[in-house]
């Protein structure tokens, strides 16, 4: 037996941890602290700026000029999820809704720098800083909490930690000072070397899930605070302390990280009572952590003066090199029950127990008389008296006493079916082999504890049902049922004595099967060759993995753990899959893998629930993760913004119609895997379906009003399975001309026109009907006066005396009356004549008239040559003298004196004569100014003045235009 | 609104600083003056400390000292404050060196003062002659650059003295002190300080 023992300050095994930090981003600054938020977005303070991470972007939020020449120091989150930024010169920021950063506004900032920032109760906010006590807010007022003020012990607070009720646990150059929120005020405490804390200075405090409290000091290292017993406990492993200062601690499940000042990185194991080295000496960043963040992944991040690593904590332990050797190209490995591993390479065979106290990690080779260049060990097994046992390829199996390394071997003279050894299983009555030649299975007899004990082997092969020879994996689950995986016929059981294919499926039952598990909800799980893993659930048979962009189909090795967790080996890394919630946990080469190439029988389940796994570059440890971190990406709607305006999403959802061009910026967080994260995005109201993609934003141009929904889930490769998802729910509002109210508004004046254009044209129609009524009673009525007895009598005796006296002038005479007769049927038909055809037939009416009257009528005509073309309804001004002649009387004493004259700028023309009315009244002709008065209404809006007094009778009629012309056409 | 923001803290970390600066000097003033009014029956003073320098470089080693480290005490108030003038510093290997060391790295005329003032961690048992351990946390300024420092001291009262001793190591690149590559070899880049004083109680006499 060779032993190796690995010293004290030695690491063998060791977490992943990974530089995260972009430097072409964050250059040349001083990182002071980190900060995850609720969405779990990751914020980086640096001595010149402030950064958002999403695994992806790293987003500067403020820069060096709106630090007020000082850098960022604390970053916090109060109760209504706004960011708060302490800076070094005490000056503190605070992140509104909208995204703006703004300066808080107080009189009375710290004059030291912003250490801690930490939500309290009551919606307060606490800043703890270094020289200037403490500070709360309650989000308008800036309080302060100074040294003797209510016992206040101490100016400098380097850290606090909040417990379950909500006390406050400073870290002062004092000791402790615990503060309790009480109704009104504050209750004080301190803790300090009185009490039993081993160094006045306490830069780090961390509760741990038993509520605990660790307290990391400057010079003796890390304490507990017992909350049982109230008293504090160095644990023997951190006792003498000799590391240096504490920077920081981080608590996780079963253990506690210890961030030291130049020593590097420690845990500290709760069950094991070990204190572990973390990280190799070579990797300086790590050596000076300074502040460490556990986020909701239980990734922790680590940061140094320039550097910030992502490690995943305490889920993967590697062991790559014990001393200088190499641990690699492991094919079989086995969890013993005393904390050890067993595992075999081409080197030998080996048993590997990690530190445990005081006593550091050794690895002891077991020598079995093989060369195990040529002839390898496939499969290992530990029985329950602790005996190993290797199953080799063409060389049997073999039995070792770990304590002496006395071995025992057994072929197929002793009786075993076959030599290759490809898989032992077994429990607390029989081991089952698997081999490429059927599987032979031990009972444990009398004389089993000891290693002479002469095994009987039961061989079952073809001939007993189990079908086919070559036996890949067996698996036993706890009801006692064997399940053999074999090549070419699917997975058997072996139940009461008789061998059955575990699935109905005929096509299946003529599959490789590599290796199968049952888990604790007994369903089969079997991986295919080149086809994947599938579940077999005792009805029917559902296939995992289809996804061929995820990964090759070649998986290696399945096993079930105490979690509900599935642990899928294959080329490029580890699976975990949570077989209740679906959700898949990759570790890939984000989590230092790449391509492992692990080997069938490579994975196993230690005492603790640890899987450990071979593989072809190291060995590896999965610490099932505690079920309260977050197990998928965290989807989060970053920005939405309106023709790329940032718009603010709590209170904007109602836009424009022409408010229409949207784009989306989301993430999903998973800073474990960020490379891996896709996106399942819809536009409800304009996508039908879900679509895939890799993009971290979408761009939709042009939408049509309506309501919108903007859904984004996040998951790992194709697994959307229980997704988180983020929405942003959006209306676009109809343009006013297509609303509801508008079209019915629209309707109603759209008929109201309607409506009145079919009154106006009937109004029109009756108007015309009118002018045609009245024109032809007019030109009746003119026929009838002028043709009326009186007016012949009249002018018969006139004729009659020309004839007598001037026989010449009757002669014109009787001419001019045939004129006017003949004028009054050529005009009749008329509506309008122009003036100069109306004097003309006034003219002739008055050379008659002036026969009769002589010079006792008097007709004075005005110049009316600037308006003859001017239209005049036919006879209107020989009627008005008619009507003179008519009414007044004509004499010699009292002649009757009728002016026509126009005045233009009123554009009328007015008939006046002087009144000297009849005393008997001719019998009316029926035809007057009522006539005259009505056809021009119709012709135009002006109206006939009528102007009478005891002298003068004035009659104005409106000169008509060709406007007035128009409205009868 | 955002501009008349930046204007108002700029004003006031001006007057800030301001204040700090004058509480800064009241300090030292008083300290140096010998503030000994009211209660500060337990002032203990030196003028006459020892302190020595060692660079314990490669191809040299160079020792320089001072005894007139300028201490104050006040074991109760748990406060302390220490002054050198770097002049005073004498030994070196060589006037030359000397020289070198007060106008190349020191700057002596710039920065004629290295200072350590702040406040005592652990509280100082009285009633014993032992030596006790404790920690001085203050304000380190070498070269006009401060650096926080937590320095462990050995301290002891024996007949009303408060005997100080203490070691400690101060990185030059922490206090903005260049090595030309020349003397690289010649000088270290941590200086190991030794420090040791006996401050004696003033009696309140002013």
């Amino acid at each position: 037996m060779i032993w190796i023992t690995l010293a004290n300050n030695l690491q063998a095994q060791e977490p992943f941890f990974r530089s995260f930090l972009d430097h072409t981003l964050i250059s040349e600054a001083q990182i002071n602290c980190t900060f995850q938020d609720h969405h779990g977005f990751i914020w980086i303070g640096t001595s010149s700026g402030l950064y958002r991470h999403d695994g992806i972007k790293l987003r500067s939020e403020l820069d060096s000029e709106s630090l007020y020449n000082s850098g960022v120091s604390a970053i916090g989150e109060d109760s209504l999820h706004h960011v708060w930024i302490g800076l070094e010169n005490g000056l503190i920021l605070q992140r509104q809704r909208n995204n703006q950063i703004i300066l808080l506004e107080t009189d009375s900032f710290p004059n030291a720098k912003i250490t801690v920032i930490m939500k309290g109760k009551n919606n307060r906010l606490w800043f703890g800083t270094y020289g200037d006590g403490l500070y709360y807010t309650d989000g308008i007022e800036l309080y302060r909490i100074k040294q003797d003020d209510i016992g206040l012990t101490e100016n400098y607070i380097y850290t606090i930690e909040k417990t379950a009720n909500g006390d406050l646990w400073l870290g002062t150059d004092n000791g402790i000072i615990i503060i309790r929120e009480l109704q009104t005020g504050f209750a004080i405490k301190n803790l300090s070397v009185d009490d039993g804390l081993p160094d006045f200075i306490v830069q780090c405090i961390k509760r741990d899930r038993h509520e605990n409290m660790w307290i990391g000091m400057h010079e003796h290292g890390v304490c507990k605070y017992d909350i049982q017993t109230g008293t504090f406990i160095i644990p023997e492993a951190l006792r003498n302390w000799n590391n240096g200062p504490i920077n920081d601690i981080v608590s996780l499940s079963d253990q506690v990280w210890i961030a030291t000042d130049g020593k590097g990185l420690y845990s500290y194991l709760y069950h094991d009572e070990t204190l572990r080295h973390l990280n190799k000496s070579d990797n300086t960043e790590l050596m000076r952590v300074k502040k460490m963040l556990l986020d909701q992944e239980g990734n922790i991040w680590l940061t140094s003066h320039t550097d910030i690593s992502l490690s995943l904590g305490n889920k993967l332990e590697f062991i790559r090199y014990f001393e200088d050797e190499e641990i690699s190209n492991v094919h079989a490995l086995i969890a013993a029950s005393d904390g050890a591993i067993w595992f075999a390479n081409d080197e030998g065979l080996f048993r590997y127990h990690p530190q445990f106290k005081n006593e550091p990690a050794t690895l002891k080779e077991y020598p079995i008389g093989l060369n195990l260049n040529r002839q390898k060990i496939m499969s290992l097994y530990r029985d329950q008296f602790g005996f190993a046992w290797a199953g080799t390829f063409g060389q049997g199996i073999i039995r070792i006493d770990p304590a002496s390394g006395a071995h025992v071997r057994f072929t197929e003279k002793d009786g075993l079916a076959n030599a290759n050894i490809l898989s032992i299983e077994g429990n607390n009555r029989e081991i089952w082999l698997a081999t490429l030649g059927g599987s032979s299975r031990i009972e444990m007899g009398q004389g089993f504890s000891e290693l002479d004990f002469e095994p009987v082997f039961e061989n079952y092969g073809k001939d007993d049902g189990l079908s086919n020879n070559f036996i890949y994996d067996i698996d036993i689950d706890q009801q006692g049922v064997v399940f053999f995986a074999t090549d070419g016929s699917g997975v058997i059981a072996y139940k009461n004595g008789n061998f059955q294919s575990v699935a109905a499926d005929a096509a299946f039952n003529q599959k490789v099967v590599y290796s199968v598990v049952s888990d604790p909800d007994r369903n089969i799980w079997m991986n295919v060759a080149n086809e994947g893993l599938f579940r077999y659930n005792g009805e029917q048979i559902a296939e995992y993995f289809n996804d061929p962009e995820h990964k090759s189909l070649s998986f290696s090795g399945i096993l079930s753990n105490r979690n509900d967790e599935l642990i899928i080996t294959y080329d490029n890394g580890i699976d975990v899959l949570n077989i209740r919630s679906g959700n898949i946990v990759h570790f890939e080469e984000n989590a230092g893998m790449g391509n492992i190439k692990p080997d069938l029988n490579t994975l196993s389940l230690d005492e603790q629930g640890k899987v450990w796994v071979g593989t072809d570059p190291f060995i590896v440890c999965y610490n099932p993760a505690d079920t309260n971190y977050w197990s998928q990406p965290q989807t989060v709607i970053k920005d939405v913004s309106l023709f790329l305006e940032t718009i603010d999403t709590s209170s904007r959802h109602r836009f424009n119609y022409d408010e229409n061009h949207f784009s989306f910026d989301y993430a999903g967080l998973w800073f474990q895997y960020p490379e891996k994260v896709f996106y399942n995005v819809k536009l409800e109201g304009h996508d039908l379906d879900w679509m895939r993609t890799k993009n971290n934003s979408m761009i939709y141009s042009n939408l049509s009003p309506g309501n919108y929904t903007f859904r984004v889930k996040s998951g790992l490769y194709d697994n959307f399975l229980n997704a988180s998802e983020a929405t942003y729910h959006f209306k676009i509002k109809q343009p006013f001309w297509s609303t509801v109210w508008f079209l019915f508004l629209a309707l109603v004046v759209l008929s109201g026109i309607v409506v009145m254009y079919i009154k106006i044209r009937e109004r029109n129609i009756r108007r015309k009907q009118e002018i045609i009524r009245d024109r032809i009673m007019f030109q009746y009525e003119n026929l009838k006066s002028q043709i009326n007895p009186h007016f012949l009598f009249n002018s018969f005796s006139t004729l009659i005396a020309l004839i007598e006296t001037e026989p010449e002038t009757a002669i014109d005479y009787v001419s001019e009356l045939s004129v006017l007769f003949r004028n009054v049927l050529e005009y009749k038909e008329k509506e309008t004549i122009t003036l100069k055809e109306e004097l003309n037939i006034v003219d002739n009416y008055i050379r008659l008239q002036k026969k009769r009257y002589g010079d006792n009528l008097k007709i004075q005509i005005q110049d009316l040559d600037t308006i003859r073309s001017n239209k005049i309804p036919p006879l209107t001004l020989q009627l008005l003298i008619e009507n003179a002649l008519k009414h007044n009387v004509v004499s010699r004493d009292r002649p009757l004196t009728i002016n026509i004259y126009a005045d233009l700028s009123k554009g009328y023309i007015f008939v006046k004569n002087n009144l000297q009315l009849k005393k008997e009244v001719m019998v009316s002709t029926g035809i007057g100014i009522e006539t005259i008065i009505s056809r021009y209404r119709i012709l135009t809006h002006k109206s006939i003045i009528i102007d009478k007094n005891e002298e003068t009778f004035i009659l104005g009629i409106p000169l008509l235009t060709e406007k007035d012309e128009g409205i009868n056409h | 609104m955002i501009n008349y923001c930046k204007f108002k803290v700029l004003i006031f970390v001006e007057i800030r600083d301001m204040i700090q600066n004058t509480i800064l000097l009241l300090f030292v003033f008083l300290n140096v003056s010998g503030f000994s009014q009211g209660q500060s029956q337990q002032l203990f003073k030196s003028e006459h400390g020892f302190v020595k320098f060692i660079s314990d470089a490669p191809l040299e080693f160079i020792t320089a000292e001072s005894n007139d480290l300028l201490g104050l005490v006040d074991p109760l108030k748990k406060t302390f404050a220490f002054r050198l003038d770097v002049k005073t510093l004498k030994g070196f290997n060589s006037p030359l060196q000397q020289e070198h060391f007060y106008e190349n790295y020191i700057e002596s005329d710039q920065y004629p003062t290295a200072s350590f003032s702040g406040k005592i961690i652990e509280g100082i048992e009285f009633e014993t002659s032992d030596w006790q351990n404790i920690r001085a946390k203050g304000i380190l300024n070498i070269h006009g650059v401060d650096q926080e420092r937590i320095i462990k001291c050995n301290i002891r009262l024996i007949n009303g003295v408060l005997e100080v001793k203490s070691a400690f190591t101060v990185l030059l690149a922490d206090h903005n002190i260049t090595i030309p590559k020349l003397v690289y070899q010649k000088i270290a880049e941590e200086v190991r300080v030794e420090v040791q004083a006996q401050l004696t109680r003033e009696e309140g006499s002013h």
